[in-house]
């Protein structure tokens, strides 16, 4: 490391960064308070390139991603109920989204004398606002470092120790801006969609963050570029407890996630047999489009997320597996020690027949992005699917199903998930991960029994619940 | 240590004049929005102190779980302008009393607690690197796990009591003993048979009666007009 880099770098800020800084504070006079050695200015340079990453990636990824998925939703409806969807604006309707658009920016910006101005116009922006921050927190790629040297910033804007906390306080503040447009629009529909969506935020805000908190409970970090490390496994994605040892956190949080970003079969704030369009019935032109954006961006990094918490994030599907007598890992990644597999770069590597790691830095990260984003648009498509299958629930299924099964089924997760840590911690090699198998093995069955029981006999109890609540209404009636 | 300084005078008087807003304003709705900006500068002030976890949690838990609460109830009943009779002079001095004693009680402790546990270099280098989840956790599970255990326990209570005081069911009377009863209706005397004859089971009957399936078909003729 060259510039006073000899001193305490406790972000692990890129070379090239603090070169940069230095440069400046050395040749630009206002800015000569920059001092490289406070842990404080690092922190603010930090920031301000998580600023400058956040402003690439939410004008970069985020807003064509939602204008292409908006496209993508409207295609995929098509094919589930045998249409053809959006196909006269350009080459296969590819331009529809863009015209719209521009529908939509023209519009007249209607206002009736009854709406609180400053809250009607507020709603949207307060809706808007925290879900494009969020892209800042997704970790899209991981830094590349070589020789324990940061060589390629990873595409990350914000890496924070509690940023798997911070990703759902910020979702729930767009919450607020549903709740105040609905109650700004001075309509009782748009005030039963804010009221809906308060109560139905709150709910499944709770599920949500249990399934998470299993996650980060096994993981043993709250940051997510060490949850998408702990990960990596030898058996690759499949070590991780998503897929085989805990399927339970991934499903509560795969169908809180569709109820956290009003999707059919939980869109119940903006249910159009019922409320009109809900919240944002008196909505029209660019604020009605913020809505339909965030709505959308909501999507995406719930289903980001999905992909950082349980499916690897960025690390391909062979991550820290040994496969054919090779190991599937490259090069040294993101925070110290963290390596990610990444197979095509290995591949690439022994196809060459160099060294590991002399893969240049751009084609390692173009294959993480790749893989984060093949992983990301799996999610959104399963997501679509489920909005042309299902049918809508009724407000008090809503509530019941999260209050009474999603939570105490979260709560027993945590339980089974904190006994697996305990049983079969992450490990990093297959030898290790036999032996725990193998030393622990009448614990296992044991547990997997109670497991199962346990399962099923709360799914049983709740079943013999609702049928009892329904035979006693119709004793009533 | 500048850039701490600017923020922290963008953030501390943001609080304090939101804070005078949530009192001062006439319209609840507004009021129950200058809370939200009150706790969301108060996080501001946290993250500067290196406390991040807890501004994280001020977030989730004041910023939007106990706003939206306000911000609901404030729907359900309207928003009415305050009405200057609910807080005469004497409440008022009552109310600035209780303000003014609170304070003298939190900032000697403050000041007293930074004296004596002044934090050190290498506690502050591991906040800012591994963040004060962690340590906060080891202190609310070794250190102060009485306490803690204490406050939840008074959580659950207030809880406990909410559910009874909004839940008059709950209390058992002759109403309630009666309405999960059996009474012998119509339909049966039994759950089951009551279950199974109940019109809204969730599938036809099995066979219709022949006469009514005539006149249906007839009244069916009649609207079509043939």
């Amino acid at each position: 490391m060259t510039v006073g880099l000899n001193v305490m770098n406790p972000y692990q800020l890129p070379d090239w960064f603090i070169q940069l800084h230095v440069w400046v504070s050395e040749n630009i006079p206002g800015l000569s308070f920059i001092d490289i050695m406070d842990p404080w200015q690092q922190a603010l340079m930090l920031f301000v390139w998580g600023v400058v990453l956040f402003v690439l990636i939410s004008f970069g990824v985020a807003k064509p991603s939602v204008v292409f998925m908006v496209l993508m939703e409207r295609k995929v409806l098509a094919w589930v109920t045998q249409r053809k969807g959006p196909n006269r604006v350009g080459p296969w309707g590819l331009l529809q989204t863009i015209a719209d658009g521009v529908k939509l920016l023209f519009k007249e910006d209607v206002m009736t004398p009854g709406q609180d101005k400053l809250l009607f116009t507020l709603g949207p922006v307060i809706f808007f606002l925290p879900v494009f921050v969020l892209f800042a927190l997704v970790p899209f790629t991981g830094a590349i470092a070589q020789d324990g040297e940061i060589v390629f910033g990873g595409l990350l804007g914000i890496g924070l120790p509690v940023g798997a906390l911070l990703l759902f306080a910020l979702s729930s503040i767009s919450v607020i801006g549903m709740v105040l447009a609905g109650w700004a629009s001075n309509n009782k529909y748009s005030l039963i969609g804010g009221m809906r969506s308060a109560a139905q935020a709150i709910s499944y805000e709770i599920p949500l963050v249990l399934a998470v908190l299993a996650v980060v409970l096994y993981a043993g970090s709250m940051n997510l570029m060490d949850i998408v490390e702990a990960q990596r496994g030898p058996l690759g994605m499949f070590s991780w407890f998503g897929i085989f040892l805990m399927p339970l956190s991934f499903l509560i949080f795969l169908i809180s996630s569709i109820a956290e970003v009003n999707r059919i079969p939980f869109d119940l704030p903006e249910a159009e047999s019922e409320l009109v369009s809900g919240y944002n019935t008196e909505y029209s032109g660019m604020k009605f489009a913020m809505f339909f954006l965030a709505e959308y961006a909501a999507l995406f990094v719930m289903c980001a997320l999905t992909v950082v918490f349980f499916f690897g994030g960025f690390m391909s599907p062979l991550a820290g597996a040994t496969l054919g007598g090779i190991h599937w890992t490259s090069t040294l990644v993101g925070t110290p020690g963290l390596i990610a597999g990444l197979s095509l770069a290995s591949a690439l590597e022994n196809m060459l027949g160099v060294a590991s790691g002399s893969v240049a830095p751009w084609i390692i990260q173009l294959e993480m992005v790749s893989w984060m984003v093949l992983k990301i648009y799996f999610f959104i498509f399963f997501a679509m699917w489920i909005r042309g299958t299902l049918p809508r629930l009724k407000p008090d299924q809503l509530m019941g199903f999260s209050w009474k099964f999603l939570i105490p089924l979260s709560l027993l997760n945590i339980f089974m998930v904190s006994f697996w840590r305990m049983w079969l911690p992450p490990v990093k090699d297959l030898e290790s991960m036999v032996a725990n198998f193998t030393q622990n093995m009448p614990f296992g069955i044991v547990w997997a029994l109670v497991l199962v029981v346990g399962i099923g006999g709360f799914c049983w109890f709740m079943s013999e619940l609702q049928t009892r609540k329904l035979k006693a209404r119709f004793t009533q009636s | 240590m500048i850039v701490e300084n600017i923020l922290f005078w963008i953030f501390a008087p943001l609080a304090v004049t939101a804070a005078l807003g949530v009192v001062f304003h006439r319209s609840l709705i507004y009021s129950a929005l200058f809370l939200i900006v009150v706790f969301l500068s108060i996080a501001g002030v946290f993250v500067l102190n290196n406390a991040d976890f807890l501004a994280v949690a001020q977030t989730i838990v004041y910023g939007v779980g106990l706003t939206i609460v306000i911000l609901f109830g404030i729907m359900f009943t309207g928003d009415r302008p305050f009405d200057d009779r609910l807080a005469s002079p004497g409440k008022r001095l009552a109310y600035l009393i209780v303000g003014a004693m609170l304070l003298a009680m939190l900032i000697p402790a403050a000041v007293y607690q930074y004296n004596i546990h002044p934090a050190s270099e290498a506690l502050i280098a591991t906040y800012m690197t591994e963040g004060s989840t962690g340590l906060l956790g080891l202190a609310l599970f070794t250190q102060y796990a009485l306490p803690f255990e204490v406050a939840s326990v008074l959580l659950l209570l207030a809880m406990v009591g909410a559910i009874i005081l909004s839940k008059k069911q709950m209390v058992p009377t002759e109403k309630t003993s009666v309405k999960y009863a059996l009474p012998s209706t119509t339909l049966g005397s039994t759950a089951e048979e009551i279950y199974e004859k109940a019109p809204f089971h969730g599938h036809l009957p099995k066979e219709q009666p022949a006469s009514e399936a005539e006149t249906n078909g007839a009244e069916t003729q009649e609207m079509i007009g043939v």
